[in-house]
């Protein structure tokens, strides 16, 4: 079975990221995330000071010049990232997820045409598209209505497929070169009877353009503002067959067994803003005094403090198992992967109320950076698909087999 | 060019103080669970220092150290930082070496690696403080040595120049190679480790050259070792006292808070 206890490599990676994250991430986080512009909130000065170490490679399988790591080792690391900021996090959790669907679902050309001008790119990053205006968490439905779910349209035309349709609220939307987006390519059908996924490049060094591909609005969220989230705009998108990965139809159903460790990451995310405000908290509550001794001496305070860890070491065991068995198929349980994310974003925003009111007044000051941990802490709440929506469909499959404990 | 670099494993100096304890012995300090030790920061400043030549001038870089197994931790990061090479030599029964064994030790294995252009050393180490080690090495290697060294320039016809930090700006020297030269924070910015360097080292097994293996000479060792002993270990009491200046005005109390300084003869 699992052992989490992180091997000497796992342990030098994450100290090496910890590192960065206090060089790079924490001093500089703040003031992009203050930007009122998202798009001046991009750190593009972190995500090429990121790249230059390799992190972006790591997911990147050996023989095509990667790091080759395990989803548990880049969960530790989406984790350490978090602890700096939510949005530079998030950014490699798709990096990672895209590159790690695309080598599970790609063939050998598509990952030599994309992923090796995509390791060379100095800021280039992923995002996977499936969120539309009218459908968010559908997929992880059994919707079986047709008039349900994305309505972006995919139609063979020879040897291309043209795209029409708008997605929103796309992590690195505005930052990726290398993107994943899901179609109808049945609207007659069900989602799961009639989707299809696509590679499509923008600004990928050597690779060419599409026309009819645009970013549009980037979008100014309370919380993760790093992370360039924004609408994508098809208007007779001309992509490759070529560019399929997948089966025709079938994408949607694949993509959930293909990308298991999508709900890992995005709890592995949320996790690190719980640790950071944890962290301070922590901090704080040794050094400020009140009735002659530190708080954190008051019973109030330490029982709390001490509920606060013990939460999150659970949702830490819970990302840990859920990136383990995303490469172990033979344990993999849908209903484990899915209820990651909501458990720890749930934990997560009460350990950040509960770090800032241990500050007192000056959680509520800006500069304190409390408030940040808060707005990035309700991101996750429905980030990678809303909690209730993730719990009924854990809930619908509860019934249909029996639970391991 | 050839750099064989010193470098010192221990505990974390920026951990806060109640994370230290006094053993039972009363004669050594360790830490409380969960404080990892890290490389000496003055070393890290070698290994950069080493690294960046090797990058301007070609050549390797060989870290070494002198300690128990956990010790080739400082030998990792290097390796992760980019170095080419490391050694140990096994410390294993020396626990806190005086600086003279610690120098000794070094200097018969950088005899044994042979083939240098130069020593980096950290000007110090962060637990002992004493900032012997480079200089004794340098000694027991009978090479020239700078200390508290913040600039080095390799010269066209051979040799080395060098700025070396002073009270109050710095002084130049040149020496001819081999040298030792220990260096100080002012001299650079490390680097942090990488995914390369990481995933190589994971891959290397790290030789360990025991006091045979560098014909240490066991009396001379004994002889050293018995130039220094520890007597006591304490950890120094700290404690703070608020005053309040009296004065009607910031200036009034900016001056009595000069004046009381000088009472109290601190300049």
């Amino acid at each position: 079975m699992f052992d989490f206890t992180p091997t000497e490599e796992q342990q030098a990676l994450r100290t090496m990221v910890r590192e960065f994250v206090e060089k790079e991430v924490k001093p500089k986080a703040p003031a992009y995330d203050a930007e009122p512009d998202p798009i001046k909130g991009i750190p593009w000065d972190i995500i090429q000071a990121a790249n230059e170490l390799g992190l972006k490679g790591l997911a990147v399988r050996e023989e095509l010049g990667g790091g080759g790591a395990d989803s548990l080792t880049l969960g530790m690391l989406v984790e350490e990232l978090a602890v700096g900021d939510l949005g530079t996090s998030v950014i490699y959790a798709q990096n990672w997820k895209v590159i790690q669907l695309l080598q599970n679902a790609g063939t050998e050309e598509q990952m030599k045409k994309y992923l090796v001008p995509l390791l060379e790119d100095p800021v280039g990053c992923c995002a996977v598209a499936m969120k539309e205006s009218e459908s968010g968490s559908d997929h992880m439905l059994p919707h079986k209505d047709p008039k349900a779910g994305p309505k972006m349209s995919c139609i063979k035309d020879g040897d291309h497929v043209i795209l029409n349709g708008t997605k929103e609220f796309i992590s690195n939307g505005y930052i990726a070169h290398l993107y994943i987006i899901f179609g109808r390519s049945n609207p007659k059908a069900p989602i799961s009877e009639g989707m299809s996924a696509f590679i499509v490049p923008r600004d990928l060094p050597g690779v060419d353009n599409y026309e009819g591909f645009t970013v549009g609005r980037v979008y100014d969220k309370i919380g993760e503002r790093l992370a360039g989230n924004a609408e994508l705009i098809f208007q007779d998108c001309r992509v490759p067959s070529a560019n399929m990965i997948f089966d025709w139809d079938t994408a949607l159903r694949d993509w959930v067994k293909i990308s298991p460790q999508s709900n890992a990451y995005a709890g592995a995310s949320t996790l690190g803003v719980g640790w950071a405000a944890f962290d301070r908290a922590l901090e704080y509550t040794q050094m400020r005094i009140q009735g002659v001794k530190p708080i954190i001496q008051h019973a109030n305070i330490s029982i709390k403090l001490a509920d606060m860890y013990a939460s999150l070491v659970a949702a830490q065991n819970m990302v840990r198992r859920g990136c383990w068995q995303a490469d172990h198929p033979e344990h993999f349980d849908l209903r484990l992967a899915r209820s990651i994310k909501p458990f720890c974003s749930k934990v997560v925003i009460k350990v950040a109320l509960e770090a800032m009111q241990m500050f007192g007044g000056n959680g509520a000051m800006r500069d304190v950076g409390m408030e940040k941990l808060v707005r990035d802490a309700t991101i996750f709440l429905h980030s990678d698909g809303c909690n209730d929506t993730l719990d009924r469909g854990t809930g619908e499959l509860l019934a249909q087999y029996p639970v391991v404990r | 060019m050839n750099i064989i670099v010193c470098v010192k494993l221990i505990p974390d100096p920026e951990a806060p103080v109640h994370h230290y304890r006094i053993d039972d012995t009363g004669m050594k300090m360790e830490t409380v669970q969960g404080v990892a030790p890290v490389v000496n920061p003055f070393c890290e400043n070698a290994i950069e220092a080493g690294l960046q030549l090797k990058e301007a001038h070609g050549g390797k870089v060989t870290v070494l150290t002198v300690g128990p197994s956990s010790s080739q931790e400082a030998l990792k990061r290097a390796l992760r930082m980019g170095a080419d090479d490391a050694v140990q030599v096994d410390g294993e029964d020396l626990s806190d070496p005086a600086p003279q064994v610690t120098a000794y030790l070094l200097a018969r294995a950088i005899e044994k690696i042979g083939d240098f252009d130069l020593v980096i050393c950290g000007r110090q180490a962060g637990d002992w403080d004493q900032g012997q080690v480079g200089c004794l090495t340098a000694e027991c290697l009978n090479i020239p040595c700078v200390s508290l060294v913040k600039q080095i320039e390799m010269l066209d016809g051979g040799g080395t120049r060098v700025q070396r930090l002073a009270e109050e700006g710095y002084e130049v020297m040149e020496l001819p190679t081999p040298a030792l030269l220990t260096v100080t924070n002012e001299i650079n910015q490390p680097r942090l480790t990488t995914v390369a360097g990481v995933l190589k080292t994971s891959k290397i097994k790290i030789p360990v050259w025991s006091k045979e293996d560098i014909g240490v000479d066991p009396d001379l060792l004994k002889s050293l070792g018995a130039l220094m002993r520890m007597e006591s270990l304490s950890i120094p009491e700290v404690s703070v006292e608020c005053q309040i200046m009296a004065g009607d005005t910031p200036e009034e109390q900016g001056a009595n808070r000069v004046k009381a300084l000088r009472e109290q003869k601190i300049n």
